[in-house]
């Protein structure tokens, strides 16, 4: 469970960091493209990451 | 020619509605969850179709517009809602399997064992998701509007769309939006390819270049900053809205669950749906390309990503795109018929299971498609504040299903709850309706707060007056 909750508070985390560092959340490009957009798709890479590792761990429980 | 592929492919949804059954479905229980062996695939085409709506086609560029960045909430919020979905699902599909149930207020009422719950919160789905579908039916209209040229079309369309709803509905249920779906969540992806292409890169230059510009001329669209779109509107937006995803206080979300073969179909399609509203970057994009084109003022922010199409696209391309945006407009709405009849038909209206409750929920789907429709063609705007309230008034409904779904909260009692959504609903609509100053807070997240109080303070008093655990049905492991 704690492994679980773990991973699942990443994406939160980094929600939180991204809104409230200025290299993040400012007027800055990555790639092209505005540098708040590039970390929230990162998140919802995440998400989808640790869903993914949620899977693996249910299938090795059943 | 616009028209005609409009036409065309207006047809096509249809088709598409009435091919899913060679017959019409036999009993409500069919007609709500289709026999219940839908896989991951299509479990992930109907949720992907239920979330993506008129809105997120043209409402994500009109909020780029006004809000910049702070539009990427939109972007986040379903994924963060499937890692609660991931587990909770699961446990929802077996519970309701063992029980028959087919909306989210049977699953209170069965659980609570309170009727009384389940009338409640079976209203106030209603309430909360009839705005919501005429959002869809005027989106429609204006879609259509947009990209004929044509005034008169709007009206013309949505009441051809009402009553092209309506005849698939009644004919094929759930697994005439599956079939749609499948359509519209490729064609979606499709269209925001072509319109990637056609706006950011056809008329800002390319990505990098249009940032570039951005970052001179308008450098505060790139950031949260102080403002009507601070940080604390972007949290409580986000929060409120995935935090109805995460405990399944959605009441759509139930039918698609009880509707999967089996717990694994259940929570599996969760896996890559947050990977699906990526591509609400591309409407985000082409609200930047506004803000460097357009004057402020020039067009309603919500029209920008048609009229900007509209410059760019051939006749027929932008048909494509008129069809796109008909899709994320009807299949939308059938499922929130769906909802809304099944829980007039299953909680409100107490009719004998049966022929007689598939009679009412199919009037049900005639007469709140025709008040929709007569609404959205006289007063377009008159329940557009409801429409505000549609995740702040849902998020009311989280206490109950988090009580009943999260292992070690299911001590609550009904009448606790009840008090709670009542009250918590009560704030949200006043707080709305009074259009009282909350410092950029969403209604909701002050709305379940003081519902969060009420269920605590009942729940105190009724362990005074009877001491004893609340007698629950217990949901289960997932």
């Amino acid at each position: 469970v704690r492994l679980r909750l773990g991973l699942g508070a990443i994406p939160f985390i980094m929600l939180f960091v991204g809104l409230y560092w200025p290299a993040i959340n400012g007027p800055n490009l990555w790639f092209g493209f505005p540098s708040l957009i590039v970390w929230i798709c990162l998140c919802v890479v995440v998400c989808t990451l640790v869903l993914m590792t949620y899977e693996r761990l249910a299938g090795d429980s059943e | 020619m616009t028209l005609a592929i409009v036409i065309a492919g207006l047809a096509v949804i249809t088709l598409l509605g009435f091919i899913a059954r060679r017959r019409p479905a036999p009993n409500l229980s069919e007609w709500t969850v289709a026999g219940k062996h839908f896989g991951s695939v299509t479990l992930w085409f109907l949720q992907a179709g239920e979330i993506f709506t008129t809105f997120t086609f043209l409402g994500i560029a009109g909020l780029t517009v006004v809000g910049g960045v702070a539009a990427l909430y939109a972007v986040l919020f379903e994924g963060l809602g499937f890692l609660g979905l991931f587990f909770l699902a699961p446990r929802l599909w077996r519970y309701g399997r063992d029980r028959g149930l087919l909306t989210q207020a049977d699953f209170f009422e069965s659980v609570y064992h309170s009727r009384l719950l389940g009338v409640i919160s079976a209203l106030v789905t209603v309430l909360f998701t009839l705005p919501y579908l005429q959002i869809q039916l005027v989106g429609l209209g204006s879609i259509v509007q947009l990209v004929t040229g044509i005034p008169a079309s709007r009206t013309v369309s949505i009441i051809v769309g009402g009553v092209l709803i309506v005849a698939f509905m009644l004919w094929s249920g759930l697994r005439g939006i599956a079939y749609q779906a499948y359509f519209k969540d490729v064609l979606l992806i499709v269209v925001m390819v072509i319109l990637a292409l056609a706006i950011p890169v056809g008329l800002g230059g390319g990505f990098g270049q249009l940032f570039a510009q951005v970052q001179q001329s308008r450098p505060q669209a790139l950031f949260i900053h102080a403002g009507p779109f601070d940080h604390v509107w972007f949290l409580t937006s986000l929060g409120v809205s995935a935090t109805t995803i995460f405990f399944l206080a959605q009441a759509g979300t139930y039918p698609v669950i009880f509707s999967a073969r089996s717990a694994q179909a259940a929570r599996r399609n969760y896996i890559y749906l947050p990977l699906y509203f990526l591509i609400l970057v591309v409407p985000m994009t082409i609200g930047f390309t506004a803000v460097l084109l357009l004057q402020p003022g020039q067009v309603p922010p919500d029209t920008t990503v048609l009229v900007l199409a509209a410059r760019t696209l051939p006749d027929w391309l932008l048909g494509i795109v008129g069809v796109a945006g008909c899709t994320a407009a009807l299949v939308p709405s059938a499922h929130l018929l769906l909802t809304i009849s099944t829980a007039v038909a299953r909680n409100v209206v107490r009719v004998q299971p049966g022929p007689a409750q598939y009679r009412v929920n199919h009037v049900t789907v005639i007469v709140a498609t025709a008040a929709t429709v007569a609404i959205s063609v006289v007063r377009p705007d008159l329940i557009a504040l409801l429409a505000l309230l549609s995740y702040s008034g849902g998020v009311q409904l989280v206490p109950a299903s988090a009580a009943a779904l999260v292992p070690r909260t299911a001590w609550f009692r009904a009448e606790s709850l009840t008090a709670g959504l009542v009250v918590g609903v009560g704030v949200v609509i006043w707080l709305t309706a009074a259009n009282i100053n909350l410092a950029n807070i969403n209604a909701g997240v002050i709305g379940l707060g003081c519902n969060l109080v009420v269920v605590a303070i009942v729940e105190a008093l009724l362990r005074v007056l009877s001491p004893g655990r609340a007698e629950l049905v217990p949901v289960g492991k997932g």
